[in-house]
């Protein structure tokens, strides 16, 4: 797409401040009518502040939003709702207790005619009606009467295109659509974008993932620290050189050394040996992987028999859960989403009651009092945990860095002395751990919620990786919605904890990911374990696995192991 | 007439006295909590509405403008809430708190200066009553069929649910949320106002000092028993009442004033207001943002 066309949204001159601190700094963006352009950056790179501008919910300190050449009011999200702005976030605004059509129409409801109008009456069977002829326009399947909250992830995410859709959406913008998907249903997403643009919409895509970006887009804009660094046409231009962009020259040669110093404490007396891939090794390819005979050989770290347990809801979720786990070794869980992953983190730490048999160095953690019946019982064996909501489950954000560190071990040295905290022993602590694993800021006193998601992550990392006695690292959707950066040096992390003898069980719907990390891959199906792969299993044997599919799956690992293993190189390349 | 019918009607009948001011002001709270704001604040807006009823009553005779003066009096004591707990984000159980003990001091105080007593104000004008009872009985029987409708059928029920499951779902859908959440709070000090006019100028033909007794308090538990829902919350008040009506035959029949035990009878609703709440935890679910501040540029 040119630029001289009329441009479907514009960003002029964008500058938005917090606290004094430029979050957007002198940012000039448009998108055409049918054209997709890509938005890329690293966590904090000033992406959602933008979008958040764009939108109207957020009013930038300077600069202008246009559309269709019009100028849009500040701070006035119903104009640029009515100019045919949509936006699809990536934590989905949906009220769960709604069903799907009231989702969509809130806040623009079709009325009844004549006295129903009056009374403000909502025309239920035409918003339906509407509704459902809306996603089956755009080919997206949904359940109109469902309540929000009983959908899966990637049916959420329809509901919110629809809802744009519905509402005369000319310009889409996805914030990091795909973090929350997995393969597949992100290529699914993938040509719903495509079809989307060939219908006349101008597209904005975030997203960390480069290959995806230059799958999908006609165009890529690059933000670093709130600054446009580079904009190219999709097909001139490099998964490397986008890295470059995103990373800025001068980091990424400094990222291999970087890396390097990821080190927690327990990890640095084995840092020799320890894998230290670079980033750019990380986002495109596998780490050098050691694996350790003696472990393989020795007994189980951990065994779970007959797991059952249910949901929040009540229903089963694990249903006879078989699995071993040796120290030494990172096991990925892939699966679809829903299919027990999150229950199964949770039953490892303690979080949720279970029936069966879970043994953890011989110890079963399900007998009355056992270590998998309380929290506080199962991080004293070493279980430690990082989980996918870190808002909810990891940290607390009114809380500094420092005594956020401190968590679980605050009666411990050298963070607490007797009953009493010892400030100054839990500062220099802190500081450690924050240079450690490059949190930034990396000031102890700053309050973890007003950290990017990557600071966070890497703060949940560094209380949770660097415990003396972790035998056993939960961690769940390590990377989601972290940047490369980010994400690399939490991947190192968990590297550097197996290679110091624990064992590390990597659940994530992201099979790169998994095939990036893991050691073994158990795939997970309707709260079992349907199988058992390579790291290097392709898509061809764990496509059929996740669908519950054991024997088509078996049949293309025996005949197919040769051809699938090249498919998987092809398409890293 | 049996006398077994004779006493079934005569409990319905105190049903119908006791129940209205509570469905009423448990109505406010629904109205409040379902847009998000929690609303401690039901029992002094209807210690207002109460007072403000009668004096206006007594001063004009009408007991009609009386009622006006009711749901206003309560109406704007809740748009104090509504500026501190909305505008200015303060804590609104803390809010609800202070207005409670403006509400018992301020009007000790009017009673006194406007009336010069302690206890009880002059006897007002009462409403005109239908088939033996206040209009505003009646009111408490049609209005949470009312809401019902209003929250399942209405775009404005839509968007009342809505803001106070996600407020930021709904304001990125184009909803106004501090205004809506604004109305309602006001609505819900109207409702309460009224419901404290029930019982001066509705029941009882005069204020008392007393006035509402710990009824808003009731009120906000039944709203809670009753899911937040209009229809939960009244058929709660209306077995609240039903207790009350127990208790005061079972003190009448057990001479309870001549034991010296009255209060123990007295305390007997409150008593299984607490059991039932304890007994209904963990099945009822509030609101999702309820009581949550809205920051429009929240990050």
């Amino acid at each position: 797409m040119s630029e001289s066309t009329q441009s479907a949204l514009e960003l002029r001159g964008i500058v938005k401040r917090f606290g004094g601190v430029a979050a957007v700094e002198d940012v000039s963006l448009a998108v055409a009518p049918g054209e997709v352009l890509a938005l890329i950056g690293e966590n904090g790179a000033g992406k959602s502040t933008l979008i958040q501008i764009a939108c109207g919910l957020y009013r930038s300190d300077a600069g202008e939003v246009r559309m269709n050449g019009a100028l849009l009011p500040a701070g006035e999200p119903s104009a640029a709702i009515a100019a045919g702005l949509g936006v699809v976030y990536q934590h989905f605004m949906l009220v769960g207790p709604l069903t799907v059509w009231e989702n969509v129409v809130l806040g623009r409801e079709p009325r009844r005619r004549g006295v129903g109008a009056a009374l403000g009456l909502v025309d239920r069977d035409r918003a339906r009606g509407e509704v459902a002829d809306c996603a089956k326009r755009a080919g997206l399947a949904i359940d109109v009467d469902a309540p929000a909250e009983s959908l899966s992830v990637a049916a959420q995410q329809r509901v919110e295109i629809i809802k744009q859709l519905w509402r005369g959406a000319r310009v889409l913008i996805l914030d990091e659509p795909t973090a929350v998907l997995s393969s597949s249903e992100a290529d699914e997403l993938l040509r719903t974008v495509r079809g989307l643009a060939a219908e006349g919409r101008g597209v904005i895509f975030i997203s960390h993932k480069l290959r995806e970006v230059l799958r999908v887009a006609d165009r890529v804009a690059v933000l670093r620290r709130g600054r446009l660094v580079m904009t190219a046409q999709a097909t001139e231009t490099t998964a490397e050189a986008l890295a470059e962009a995103v990373l800025g020259a001068a980091a990424r040669s400094a990222e291999g050394k970087a890396v390097l110093g990821v080190a927690p404490t327990r990890a640095a007396t084995t840092d020799a040996r320890a894998p230290s891939p670079g980033a750019a090794a990380e986002l495109i390819g596998r780490p050098p992987n050691l694996l350790q005979e003696a472990d393989t050989k020795s007994a189980p770290r951990l065994v779970a028999r007959d797991l059952v347990c249910t949901d929040n809801r009540g229903r089963p979720a694990l249903r006879g859960l078989n699995l071993e786990l040796r120290a030494g070794e990172i096991l990925g869980i892939a699966g679809v989403d829903g299919n027990g992953q999150t229950e199964l983190a949770e039953v490892l730490t303690g979080l949720r009651n279970c029936a069966g048999a879970l043994l953890l160095d011989g110890e079963d953690g399900l007998a009355p009092h056992g270590w998998a019946r309380d929290p506080a019982l199962a991080r004293a064996r070493g279980v430690v945990h990082l989980p996918a909501d870190r808002h909810r489950l990891a940290l607390c954000g009114l809380l500094s860095l420092e005594e956020n560190l401190s968590l679980g071990h605050q009666r411990e040295e050298p963070w607490a002395h007797g009953m009493f905290i010892d400030r100054a022993g839990r500062r220099a602590r802190a500081n450690e751990l924050l240079a450690a694993f490059d949190v930034r800021p990396a000031d102890p006193l700053a309050r973890a919620g007003d950290l990017s998601g990557g600071n966070q992550q890497k703060l949940v990392a560094a209380r949770e990786l660097s415990d003396l006695r972790a035998r056993l690292v939960i961690a769940v959707q390590p990377s989601r919605g972290l940047d490369f950066h980010a994400t690399s040096r939490v991947h190192s992390a968990l590297t550097a904890a197996r290679d110091a003898g624990a064992a590390v069980l990597v659940v994530s719907l992201d099979l790169d990911e998994l095939r990036a990390l893991a050691d073994r891959i158990a795939v997970l199906y309707e709260g079992r374990v349907a199988g058992l792969c390579a790291p290097d299993a392709s898509d061809a044997v764990l496509g059929p696995l996740m669908l519950g599919n054991t024997s088509a799956a078996a049949t293309i690992a025996q005949t197919g192991a040769q051809q699938g293993r090249a498919q998987t190189e092809a398409s890293r390349g | 007439m049996s006398p077994l019918a004779q006493t079934l009607l005569d409990a319905l009948h105190a049903l119908l006295e006791f129940a209205p001011p509570l469905v009423l002001a448990a109505l406010g709270g629904v109205l409040s909590e379902k847009s998000g704001v929690v609303n401690i604040g039901l029992e002094g807006m209807m210690r207002f509405g109460a007072f403000f009823a009668a004096a206006v009553a007594i001063g004009t005779g009408n007991p009609w403008l009386g009622l006006v003066a009711g749901a206003l009096a309560g109406a704007t004591s809740a748009a104090l809430h509504a500026l501190l707990s909305l505008r200015y984000r303060a804590d609104q159980v803390v809010s609800g708190i202070a207005l409670n003990l403006v509400a018992m001091s301020l009007v000790t105080f009017l009673l006194e200066a406007i009336f010069g007593s302690a206890g009880v104000s002059p006897p007002s004008p009462q409403l005109p009553r239908i088939f033996g009872h206040s209009a505003l009985t009646w009111l408490a029987v049609v209005l949470p069929l009312a809401m019902h409708w209003i929250f399942t059928r209405t775009a404005l029920g839509l968007r009342i649910r809505a803001v106070g499951e996600h407020p930021r779902a709904a304001a990125t859908a184009g909803v106004s949320v501090l205004k809506l959440r604004a109305l309602c709070v006001i609505g819900s000090g109207a409702l309460a106002g009224l419901g404290g006019a029930t019982l001066s100028i509705g029941i009882l033909g005069q204020f008392d000092v007393r006035m509402p007794a710990g009824q808003g308090f009731m009120a906000l538990a039944a709203m809670i028993f009753g899911k937040w829902t209009p229809l939960g919350a009244a058929a709660a008040c209306v077995f609240f009442a039903l207790a009350e009506v127990v208790q005061r035959s079972l003190s009448l029949t057990f001479h309870a004033a001549d034991l010296h035990l009255e209060g123990l009878f007295l305390a007997l609703p409150y008593a299984l207001t607490l059991l039932l709440l304890a007994l209904s935890r963990g099945r009822t679910r509030a609101p999702a943002a309820d009581g949550v501040p809205y920051d429009p540029e929240g990050r």
